[in-house]
């Protein structure tokens, strides 16, 4: 039963709910993966598995159940849908909620990489173990961890609205975690991630290359005096500091729920004219994208800032009903949880200027490569401290920085960003710049 | 699980363990009064790791008929073999007693004699209660509980059947408006059945998360610096979770971290005495280990010295120490890896009204909120409530404040150490590449920190 197609599991279920009395929603996953782990400098562990699951969303009227197994044995589906629809007869109603309208789905092509069924765990631990070497050609850098996964991915979504789709994916993903060593110093950890859905495309030595480098930059870091100064930000920063309370912000339920920022600001300015914002998983070939999002809503290219103009939320079918209008197919989650509003594939536009550019023009500031701090999801406050930190003064970098912090609010300091860079990097679900913000306090 | 033990049995690994894991997880989310989430998921299977020539093999299973756990054996025994061609550093085991038994914790209210309606009430009175104050514009309710069953068989003897619940519930509000908007979120969590809502009454978590949130809306931001601090128990968990306890785990200290060669040395004030402990009844609690270890009280620092790490049997076999329990798999899908329980600083003898009336100027800082650490142990944690201290008297809450330094540096700044005590994480959990639940705590400690501010 575990092999067969995912859709004939889950269509007999929808009836079988609506038999109950309730509209139903019902998501299958099938997940076949190799995970090849990596602990100080050598292969650690070699997993295989194989994992099925579904998630069964009911609604009678406007209340809601959710129930979840992993596995897509007819019998266990059919229990956790019987114990969905009795959910749904004890919680109170959630107005405009009910299963997503079908829509016509984009042709996404080369998702599905076939060769990937020819790459077992001898290949992938070759991978890990080219990783490993790649990175430590510079005697100075010891690799931490890092893995290296094969996954094919099967998801389908059956509804009593009618929606009924599939979709399988190949996806090969890999991060490192290295520092460097040098007369008796260590430096901070540098971290890398890369991805890609085609064998063709892997660049893994390309990551190791560029997390061993970012680590010895790190190495002989010295303490700086307080300054006000320009703020480079690499891409994990950006994620961190600038994409956890944006993110939050552009959810159209955390606007109806009074928890964003960015509420009644549609159309208004509120970044940088350099700043446009995309979320967009309808690229093909790319490892983001797909079809259809967790409730069944066809993806598609959706622009949230243009040149520093709020355009768009995200929305799924709660919020979109809501509103009288159409979810921008922003659902979100795993079998395991109950469909929310969340990014696909984050994309903030590249700019115009590579980064030694944008570091040339800088009179004085700190490039920051990850920031550890925190930045809050609802206020925009940020304060932490820089890490992987280069001082850069006269457009040169002088010297990795100790012990700086940083402070301040996301929502006032996105009108002032004054260049992005051509160069990004991918991280699961976005694909950032980096980002240079004027006049920033440095404290130690 | 007698299938389990036979296959284990007749393994032709050099060691493999079997674990059964059936989770069942159920939470509520309520935001601004609407239902955001309502879930059950039961998360079911067996994951199965060998040991051959030195090198490990994993897979794992959902479904517990003897043909597809043979299968799955089999194939972590695949694993191991191709890894261990490219294996440069084979592994070793410690050798540890078996043990063989039936593990419960200790709880008074099972969560299923509540029903999910009562469950759903709870949510919408906190919801209510929260959104009756004034300033108070949005609010978010959660409730989660983690009921797990584990079985454990290893082809060494160990034979274990442990039961956990582990409830978590928060409270939080938002004040403000427009785009000056700020929340505080009151989050209680244990190894407990439903009596875990007595440990801190709904009333009292309420008025914690509307007062606070009232209050930072008007706070004013710190002002950045090194300063004299008096930290709450949860900030002291957080210290010795996050900023000392990852550097004590063996696999960490073995990949360079700050610790490696510090067995002896002084590494903290000698008030400072670290413990980690899984049979503390805290959020952290674990009687024996996915390796099928019995626990151990470990002293990580004793008087301010460094004296022991965290252990799994490998970690133990090269640095030449007893296993201490540490090996924890978050779901039966992943693979055990040395991870904390319950770590604390043992209590000492100044009472907190004194530490803060001999403090001329400094703040009091209160709550672990969201925390990260390198393994040189420079750490950077978000702190919910912060208070000036002017010539012994608390003064003014202050907003967005971060406190930053590094762990050992910090320690040996310690220079009272109160006798009161307590475990408070709030929700407990640690993501070093999966998911724990641990929790930390300790007295009030004084020392001196960077202070993140503006």
């Amino acid at each position: 039963m575990e092999d067969e197609n995912i859709l004939s599991v889950l269509e007999p279920l929808v009836h079988f709910i609506e038999k109950q009395g309730a509209e139903g929603e019902v998501f299958g996953v099938k997940r076949n993966e190799i995970i090849v782990t990596i602990e100080r400098n050598d292969i650690k562990l070699c997993i295989k598995q194989y994992t099925t699951g579904v998630g069964i969303r009911t609604f009678i009227k406007n209340s809601i159940g959710f129930s979840s197994c992993n596995s897509l044995s007819k019998d266990i589906a059919r229990k956790t849908a019987e114990k969905a629809v009795n959910m749904s007869r004890k919680t109170p109603p959630v107005p405009y909620s009910g299963v997503a309208v079908p829509g016509s789905l984009p042709d996404i092509t080369g998702l599905y990489d076939p060769s990937i069924e020819t790459f077992d765990e001898q290949t992938a631990i070759v991978k890990a173990q080219q990783m490993i070497e790649v990175a430590r050609k510079d005697p100075r850098i010891s690799v931490d961890s890092g893995e290296f996964s094969v996954v094919v991915r099967e998801k389908a979504i059956c509804t009593s609205s009618g929606i009924s789709a599939a979709e399988k994916k190949s996806r090969f993903s890999w991060f490192l975690i290295c520092l460097a060593r040098e007369k008796g110093e260590v430096g901070s950890y540098s971290y890398q991630f890369g991805c890609t859905a085609r064998q063709k495309e892997l660049y893994m030595e390309e990551t190791a290359r560029s997390v061993a480098e970012n680590a010895v930059l790190d190495l002989h870091s010295q303490k700086i005096e307080s300054f006000r100064g320009d703020l480079i930000l690499g891409p994990d920063a950006v994620s961190n500091l600038i994409c956890t309370p944006l993110i939050f912000a552009l959810n159209a339920n955390n606007v109806y729920r009074e928890q964003s920022g960015l509420a009644e600001k549609t159309e208004e300015k509120i970044a940088s004219d350099l700043m446009t914002v995309q979320d967009n998983s309808c690229i093909s070939g790319d490892f983001n994208s797909s079809a259809f999002d967790r409730e069944g809503t066809p993806h598609q290219q959706l622009t949230m800032i243009d040149s520093g103009i709020l355009k768009s939320f995200m929305y799924d079918s709660l919020a979109a009903h809501r509103e009288n209008r159409h979810s921008t197919g922003n659902a979100a989650g795993t079998f395991r949880e109950i469909p929310k509003i969340d990014i696909a594939s984050f994309i903030i536009e590249k700019g115009s200027h590579d980064l030694d550019t944008i570091l040339k023009e800088t009179d004085k500031g700190l490039l920051v490569r990850r920031f550890s701090g925190t930045s809050d999801q609802i206020s925009g406050d940020f304060s932490g401290a820089v890490k992987e930190t280069q001082l850069i003064t006269s457009g040169g970098v002088q010297h990795s920085v100790k012990e700086a912090t940083i402070g301040g609010n996301v929502f006032k300091i996105l009108p002032t960003i004054n260049d992005i860079s051509v160069e990004t990097l991918r991280y699961p679900k976005m694909i950032l710049p980096y980002i240079k913000i004027p006049d920033i306090q440095f404290t130690v | 699980m007698d299938i389990m033990e036979k296959l284990i049995e007749e393994s032709s690994a050099d060691y493999a363990e079997a674990r059964f894991h059936r989770r069942e997880k159920n939470q509520i989310i309520l935001r601004k009064s609407e239902l955001e989430d309502i879930t059950s998921d039961v998360y079911s299977g067996v994951g199965i790791r060998v040991l051959h020539d030195g090198a490990w093999g994993f897979s794992s299973i959902n479904i517990t008929d003897e043909s597809a756990l043979k299968d799955a054996l089999e194939t972590a025994v695949r694993m191991a073999r191709a890894t261990s061609r490219k294996k440069k550093d084979k592994v070793q085991l410690h050798e540890v007693a078996p043990v063989v038994g039936e593990f419960h914790p200790d709880i008074k209210d099972p969560l299923s004699n509540h029903s999910l309606e009562e469950k759903i009430e709870l949510c919408k009175e906190a919801d209510k209660a929260v959104l009756s104050h004034s300033d108070i514009k949005s609010s978010f309710i959660y409730y989660q509980e983690l009921v797990d069953e584990k079985w454990i068989v290893t082809s060494e003897g160990s034979n274990v059947r442990i039961t956990d619940s582990k409830p978590q519930f928060y409270v939080g509000a938002v004040a403000g408006s427009g785009d000056n908007l700020v929340n505080y979120i009151d989050a209680i969590g244990n190894t407990a059945g439903w009596e875990l809502l007595k440990q801190r009454p709904l009333e009292v978590m309420i008025e914690k998360a509307t007062s606070t949130a009232q209050k930072l809306l008007h706070a004013k931001y710190p002002k950045g610096g090194k300063a004299t601090v008096i930290l709450d128990p949860g900030l002291v968990g957080l210290l010795c979770h996050e900023a000392v306890g990852h550097t004590m785990e063996a696999d960490l200290a073995l990949s360079g971290a700050v610790t490696k060669d510090k067995v002896g040395e002084q590494v903290a004030s000698e008030k400072v005495t670290m413990v980690d402990s899984g049979k503390t009844h805290a959020g952290g609690w674990i009687p024996v280990d996915d390796e099928g270890v019995e626990c151990q009280d470990v002293v990580m620092i004793e008087n301010g010295i460094l004296r022991n790490f965290l252990h799994n049997r490998e970690t133990a076999f090269i640095m030449d120490a007893e296993p201490t329990g540490n090996a924890r798999a978050w779901e039966y899908d992943l693979e055990p890896l040395i991870r904390m329980r319950n770590t604390f600083i043992q209590p000492g003898d100044w009472k907190e009204e004194e530490i803060i009336e001999e403090t001329k100027k400094g703040y009091m800082l209160k709550g672990a909120g969201a925390g990260e650490a390198d393994m040189d142990a420079q750490f950077m944690f978000q702190v919910k409530e912060a208070y000036t201290i002017e010539n012994g008297e608390l003064g003014d809450l202050l907003r967005s404040v971060t406190m930053i330094g590094n762990a050992f540096d910090v320690l040996k700044t310690v220079d009272a150490v109160g006798d009161n005590f307590g475990f408070d994480m709030g929700f407990g959990a640690c993501g070093k590449f999966q998911p724990a639940k641990v929790d930390g705590g300790g007295p009030s400690v004084r020392c001196t920190v960077l202070v993140g501010g503006r």
